[in-house]
């Protein structure tokens, strides 16, 4: 979006302070409870720096810090009477200060290792060599695309769902020129880059459009349908843009009786009871949450839910590089998730992004907390091996 | 600008990590948003507050009024700031006072039906607090921002809202508070009791005094039972005369919790709202739209939701009239608390900046003038082209204008100055008052002296500076005028 579209965005927000001030904003301090912190304040941030003729506020430090925080989680605008898309005006104000040179270092490296190798980790070689032959599939109209979380730190994800779309008998290719779709440059700020850095990948699905395109990263997905929809003008009219979830919901018959299994599943490699947890790209951004659900209650696996859930769930803290610029921020959402599904007494958080569940199982690990985190697509293709 | 020596000496009393001198943090709290348009098309309107700072109890907060004094300091509280008039605005400057702390509940007590907290807890945290309390309890001010407000805000401002109708306002469940006057001097104002006239009403004096007058530290709130049911009929009209009348006729059966009049305009803004709660609820788009609230006992609130139905039902100009439980009584009144914000969902985002004309936002006026009022406002801002929109608590004679005046130079601040001071006009030949319940602040004070007489106003100036003779405590507001609220010539 243009700048002066946002800047008629920014004078929507009335000031009225409906926005979370509390652990639906992860950004917030609650320590401190500064304006600046919560999103009216991050609001307001952009348009000072927008009326900012001596970069007072584009070189703050404080501004830096304030809107970097910000995971992109969404939910300020979902309760926001006056619809406020406060996410689009913090990326603007991230854009400026990286104009300013004024963003974290970690994202830094972020930048040149998507810029050098293709993905945000500077990976060279994926952690699992069995999947990349899909490359050669010349005939498949239809693309799996990963993701680098799925590629090159948790590639079960990949494998279980190459596993599922062989039981589907879906005739499935990944791109030769895949590369990091970027979302999390355009979400910190670097939106100068998205053209160069992922026009090779999609002029290779302009020559060749596929039927439809399946993602397990919500965030992905969010980046081809949404961010190169408004920055690139891509808009992919003739191919499907499909979270799993959704291209699975009406042929999850075809998996088998899963259902038959659950209770073996319960007792050898799950322990329960399962809490599902909704990103916040899947669930509020593109409005995917009932998919999954349908998916659960089709197997008749028994799960609980967040005391907040769908469009009004709370985020993992991880999001829009919050996770590389600030961990300890990321870690104390994190946290006070956790302490949530112990109270809800569960002891496996099933989700379908890869993002959350990386951010999950590292707290947890550090923390020594007592849960375990699985894909959704994990799940599915356990149940498979028990059939 | 403040002197470093004594931007030390506030740090002492609040600790390093709750002052800020940082320009991004003193933005934030240092606009609304008419100043905030303004400031694109005339530089004295980017207001600047000079610190902001967070105390954490009464002596931390007389400290900083002392020093205030000493140092000609001016101080603004601060609750939520979710104010329409501007009150919480540094105009001079100044160190702000952020009651953020400050946000304990002290006190539940059930024998005698009264709550303690500090000035910064929320009023819906005390309302959650209050309803899982014993057989339940609430304190029915409900204010539209009652999500977000601070007790403090609320007696400051006397707010109300929605209910006043039946329950009254702010002022009305303050028992006592403790302040700590302009002077420094700290003083209770009320006893424990409902009902005392030993002396003057100072109490009464201080609710409504938007922090011009003192700071509160505490305050005894009286809570009510919480009624055993509610319900709402909802029902459209096909003109806002006959929806005006009906709710005279509405009065003169029951005093209901509220009686909510809503535009066509607005009817919109409110299903842009309601489109994002599942199970999905659609509004009909008509002329005006009446809802009514009733609260009770089950079968008292039944029988007159079966009579006002009846009484809707009987009325030709009437249609799709409904009787709304459970959830979507819930959605409607959220609905409506969100109606005004939400009109700016159904807005295209702007080219240029636009102002809300701030003193039409809250006029009241005698219940028989409401009609003319609201007819007579729609003839001058469909002479200028301007869209509006007109809700309000019909069962109190209170309406709120919205419409805003885009701002491509200077001379539309005076344009609409001119405008405002026309609406304002008519409002008072009416016998209205310019602010029903969102208090003067600063875009109003200029109104005050057509409303109540100069005299009025002066005599309150005396009256400030007995509590404030430093003039302290956030200058420039009610009853002085300052330059930045005259737009017109
Ligand atoms: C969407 C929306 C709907 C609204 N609907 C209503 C409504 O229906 N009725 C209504 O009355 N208002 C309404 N308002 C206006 C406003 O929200 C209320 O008046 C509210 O009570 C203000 O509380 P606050 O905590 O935001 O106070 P602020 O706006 O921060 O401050 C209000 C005043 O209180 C003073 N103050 C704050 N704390 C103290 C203290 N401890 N000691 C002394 N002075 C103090 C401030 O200096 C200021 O003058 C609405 C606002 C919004 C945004
Ligand atoms: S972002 Fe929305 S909820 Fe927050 S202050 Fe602005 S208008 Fe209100
Ligand atoms: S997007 Fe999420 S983290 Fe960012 S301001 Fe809104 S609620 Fe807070």
């Amino acid at each position: 979006m243009r700048e002066k579209q946002l800047l008629g965005i920014i004078w929507k927000c009335n000031l009225c302070g409906f926005c979370p001030k509390d652990m639906e904003c992860p950004g917030y301090d609650e320590d401190t409870r500064w304006e600046s912190s919560f999103a009216r304040g991050k609001v307001s941030i952009v348009h000072a720096i927008m009326q900012d003729p001596d970069l007072r506020f584009q070189n703050s430090e404080l501004a830096k810090e304030r809107l970097f925080s910000c995971t992109g989680c969404g939910h300020c605008e979902y309760i926001c009477p006056s619809g406020v898309d406060v996410p689009s005006i913090i990326y603007l104000g991230k854009k400026k200060l990286v104009e300013a040179d004024n963003y974290p270092e970690a994202h830094k490296k972020i930048v040149e290792n998507i810029k050098n190798h293709g993905n945000p980790f500077g990976e060279t070689q994926p952690r699992d060599a069995s999947w990349p032959n899909l490359k050669g599939n010349v005939n498949a109209d239809s693309i799996y695309y990963p993701g680098c979380m799925a590629i090159y730190r948790i590639p079960e994800i990949a494998l279980h769902t190459l596993k599922l779309f062989e039981k589907l008998g879906e005739n499935i290719k990944v791109l030769k020129n895949e590369t990091c779709c970027s979302g999390i440059l355009y979400r910190t700020g670097h939106n100068e880059l998205l053209y160069d850095l992922t026009n090779s990948m999609l002029n290779e699905i302009r020559e060749n459009i596929p039927k439809q395109i399946i993602f397990t990263c919500p965030g992905c997905l969010t980046a081809f349908k949404e961010i190169y929809k408004s920055e690139l003008k891509e808009k992919f009219e003739d191919t499907k843009l499909l979270h799993f979830s959704e291209y699975l919901v009406d042929k999850i018959s075809k998996l088998g009786d899963l259902k038959s299994k659950i209770n073996e599943l319960l007792k050898t490699t799950i322990k329960g009871p399962i809490i599902w947890h909704d990103p916040c790209h899947l669930a509020r951004g593109l409005g995917i949450y009932n998919e999954p659900r349908a998916i659960l209650d089709a197997i008749q696996l028994p799960y609980a839910e967040f005391n907040q859930t769908k469009e009004d769930s709370n985020c993992c803290g991880s999001g829009s590089g919050v996770r590389s610029a600030y961990p300890e921020l990321a870690e104390k959402t994190t946290i006070q998730r956790l302490e949530e599904v112990k109270e809800l007494g569960a002891h496996t958080i099933l989700t379908a992004c890869p993002f959350c569940e990386y951010q999950y199982k590292s707290v947890v690990e550090k923390n020594r907390y007592d849960i375990n985190v699985i894909d959704l697509n994990n799940l599915l293709s356990e149940l498979i091996s028990l059939l | 600008m403040i002197e470093p020596s004594i931007k030390a000496k506030l740090k002492t009393i609040v600790g390093d990590k709750y002052l800020s001198d940082d320009p991004v943090e003193l933005y934030c709290y240092s606009h609304d948003l008419v100043s905030r348009a303004l400031s694109w098309v005339d530089d004295n309107y980017r207001i600047m507050a000079d610190l902001v700072v967070k105390p954490d109890n009464a002596d931390q907060v007389k400290s900083i009024i002392d020093l205030a004094n000493e140092e000609s300091l001016k101080i603004i509280p601060r609750g939520a700031g979710t104010s329409y008039g501007g009150q919480f605005l540094p105009i001079e400057g100044g160190v702000v006072l952020d009651f953020s702390r400050m946000n304990h509940i002290i006190k539940i007590d059930t024998e005698d039906n009264y709550a303690i907290v500090e000035p910064g807890v929320l009023y819906k945290d005390l309302g959650k607090v209050l309803r899982n309390t014993g057989r339940g309890y609430w304190i029915p001010c409900n204010p539209g921002s009652a999500d977000v407000c601070t007790i403090g805000g609320m007696i400051a401002n006397d707010a109300s809202g929605e209910s006043a109708i039946k329950y009254g306002t702010t002022k009305d469940y303050v028992l006592n508070l403790k302040t700590i006057l302009g002077t420094g001097q700290k003083v209770q104002l009320g006893r424990q009791v409902k009902k005392t006239v030993a002396g003057l009403d100072l109490l009464s004096l201080f609710v409504g005094s938007e922090g011009t007058l003192g700071v509160i530290t505490e305050a005894a709130l009286e809570f009510l039972p919480l009624p055993e049911s509610f319900v709402t009929i909802l029902g459209y009209f096909d003109s806002i005369e006959v929806a005006v009348q009906i709710a005279k006729e509405i009065k003169e059966m029951i005093i209901p919790m509220s009686i909510e009049m809503v535009d066509q305009l607005v009817l919109s803004g409110m299903n842009s709202y309601l489109s994002r709660l599942t199970p999905k609820m659609v509004l009909k788009i008509a002329k005006a739209a009446i809802l009514v609230r009733l609260d009770g006992d089950e079968k008292t609130t039944s029988d007159y939701a079966n009579r006002i139905k009846n009484l809707f039902s009987r009325n030709q100009h009437a249609s799709d009239i409904k009787i709304l439980r459970g959830l979507e009584h819930e959605y409607i009144w959220k609905a409506r608390d969100g109606a005004g914000p939400s009109l700016l969902r159904i807005r295209r985002p702007e080219k240029n900046p636009s102002s809300l004309i701030p003193a039409i936002l809250d006029f009241s006026v005698p219940y028989s003038k409401i009609y003319n009022l609201m007819e007579q406002f729609g003839e001058i801002m469909r002479s200028h082209n301007l869209i509006f929109t007109r809700m309000g608590h019909l069962g109190d004679g209170n309406v709120h204008f919205i419409s805003t005046v885009t701002l491509k130079s200077k001379a539309d601040v005076q344009k609409m100055g001119d405008l405002q001071e026309q609406l304002v006009t008519l409002a008072t030949s009416l016998g209205g008052s310019v602010s029903a319940e969102h208090g003067c602040g600063i875009w109003k004070a200029p109104y005050l002296g057509t409303v109540l007489g100069e005299e009025v106003v002066e005599l309150m100036g005396k009256i400030k500076s007995i509590f404030d003779p430093n003039n302290i405590l956030n200058p420039g507001k009610m009853y002085s005028i300052n330059k930045l609220a005259i737009f017109s010539n």
